[in-house]
């Protein structure tokens, strides 16, 4: 039987990155995460290259709604990879369920620390910092900023990389992993490092209250602090949170009841 | 400052657009990343109550402490959405009352920690909607599957985040409002708020630097950004250009080395 070669048009391509682009945490669950977001984003898919054949289509199905979870905004590009192959597959090629799901939770993986590296761990607070210099004083621009910058870009890069993974299969992955896309990342973070520098310096606030009176002169701690650094206590502050959580392992919820602490001690010793 | 019912159901909606799972507003990326950032939500809260410039205030107060939340695999230490909507409705009706800002941001973190609650509910709930939604998939019921993706969750998902933040929203006004008359600024409460909520913006910075910087050194970068903004009263555009120029500078000078790496293997696979 000869069939002709079954090809994934533009549009099917274009409703199954949407479907998994606005839906892939529809139905999360601590048992399934992304398991059914990714299973709906592939119908369009299975409709195109299995329809009329039940029995593949309900096989197509469930491999694609196996446990699943990786950062989805980046994530789309083993979306893509994985249309690649299901029209690989129904055009005759040998690729079972295993190899499938292999290369899918192969990927997923790595997606996942590297995405939520780059997407809430860089790039979102890199835009939230610009997006605060901008607000200073209540202006509407920041926010404003934000949701323009933010969704444009991160719509588009999420589409790209579906497309890409779809041209160019498991080899697009170096796109995010590769040595370029490291190096990128590296210089992200650099900027983010000094953006966030300025940040701490406007909105952590502390001082103290603390005078001490000297031959008639009162002495305010605070100007001296300042005397010998800007702001030196809202520096040590993030310094001290910093080391609690780099050295000391402790998660973030213990440094704010550390913090707590530290504010309840303080105001009443009158330092605050 | 009183809120209408109005008002309460329309920070409502907002809550649920932008919490976590919900595909209306382009999903993850329109909702949680964009609605659910407190600056956004108290942007979007100023302009309900009729004060955009103390709903971004509060909104920004609150942001910094949640600047590079990450929450891998659904874990959540901290519900941002209602941080971000009871939050800071609540602190914005408090400022306007008369309390400080830092104070909104300790009554806003504390709404987080508690609203954890609703995650964690929603992500033990699904689990029926998927077990459906496995049984469509053996039938190969498209349309049962689609259901139990997207609207059996979503319709859950509404009650869990919409009722609670009207009810809190429209109630909790009153509490808010006179806050600074049952502590008032120079009580010891007040205080310790205003002075927590002052610090823990430090904690918020401190999680970015740890996911930024990879060896100790790499802090100096941070305090660049520091002394620049402390000592020298740059603004933070200006900031971000010089820090832009640092990270180009950087991405130029280490070209070199994969470069050659990459020359290198050539030649090896020329051999």
């Amino acid at each position: 039987m000869t069939e002709k070669i079954k090809k994934l048009d533009k549009k099917t391509l274009q409703k199954s990155w949407w479907s998994w682009y606005v839906g892939n945490l529809s139905s999360m669950s601590f048992e399934w995460l992304e398991a059914f977001g990714f299973a709906v984003s592939m119908i369009p898919v299975i409709k195109k290259l299995y329809g009329g054949d039940k029995e593949e289509e309900i096989k197509a199905l469930k491999r694609h709604s196996v446990f699943y979870n990786t950062e989805p905004q980046l994530g789309a590009i083993i979306n893509g990879i994985m249309c690649g192959l299901e029209e690989e597959r129904a055009n005759g090629a040998e690729l079972d369920d295993e190899v499938i799901n292999g290369i899918k939770i192969g990927l997923m993986g790595p997606l996942a620390g590297i995405g939520d590296a780059m997407i809430p761990g860089m790039y979102i607070p890199l835009l939230l910092s610009i997006a605060i210099g901008l607000s200073d004083g209540g202006n509407p621009l920041g926010p404003i900023f934000y949701i323009v910058t933010y969704l444009v870009s991160m719509t588009s890069l999420s589409y790209f990389i579906f497309f890409k993974g779809y041209e160019l299969g498991t080899k697009s992955v170096e796109l995010i992993v590769g040595e370029a896309a490291n190096r990128i990342r590296e210089s992200f973070n650099f900027l983010g490092a000094i953006v966030v520098g300025g940040v701490a310096a406007s909105y952590v606030n502390i001082s103290s209250a603390w005078k001490i009176s000297q031959t008639g002169k009162e002495v305010v701690i605070n100007d001296i602090l300042n005397g010998i650094f800007p702001k030196l206590l809202p520096l040590l502050l993030v310094i001290l949170c910093w080391w609690l959580m780099a050295k000391k392992r402790m998660s973030a919820l213990k440094v704010m009841g550390v913090l707590i602490i530290v504010a309840i001690v303080g105001v009443a010793v009158g330092f605050f | 400052m009183h809120i209408t019912i109005i008002q309460a159901i329309l920070i409502g909606l907002f809550a649920y657009l932008g919490s976590l799972s919900v595909p209306w507003f382009l999903g993850l990326t329109g909702g949680w990343y964009t609605l659910t950032r407190p600056l956004i939500s108290g942007f979007v809260i100023g302009i309900i109550l009729g004060d955009v410039t103390t709903g971004i205030l509060v909104g920004i107060a609150v942001q910094v402490v949640y600047i590079a939340l990450v929450t891998p695999g659904g874990q959540m230490p901290q519900d941002l959405n209602s941080a971000a909507y009871i939050g800071v409705t609540l602190g914005v009706i408090a400022v306007e009352g008369g309390a400080t800002v830092e104070s909104a941001v300790a009554i806003a973190v504390a709404v987080g920690a508690v609203g954890t609650i609703f995650h964690n509910f929603m992500m033990l709930t699904n689990s029926f909607w998927n077990h459906r939604a496995k049984a469509a998939i053996d039938k190969g019921d498209y349309k049962g599957l689609w259901f139990n993706h997207y609207v059996g969750p979503q319709v859950v998902q509404f009650f869990y985040r919409f009722v609670p933040t009207c009810l809190v929203v429209y109630f909790g006004a009153t509490l808010a409002t006179n806050i600074i008359t049952y502590f008032p600024t120079t009580s010891f409460t007040m205080r310790t708020l205003t002075a927590l909520g002052g610090m823990l913006p430090a904690v918020g910075v401190a999680i970015l630097l740890t996911q930024v910087t990879k060896k100790d050194i790499d802090l100096i970068q941070f305090l660049v950004g520091f002394t620049l903004v402390a000592a020298l009263q740059l603004n933070m555009i200006s900031l971000a250009i010089l820090g832009a120029f640092f990270a180009y500078m950087n991405f130029k000078y280490t070209a070199s080395k994969p470069a050659l790496a990459a020359n290198k293997s050539d030649v090896e696979e020329e051999l």
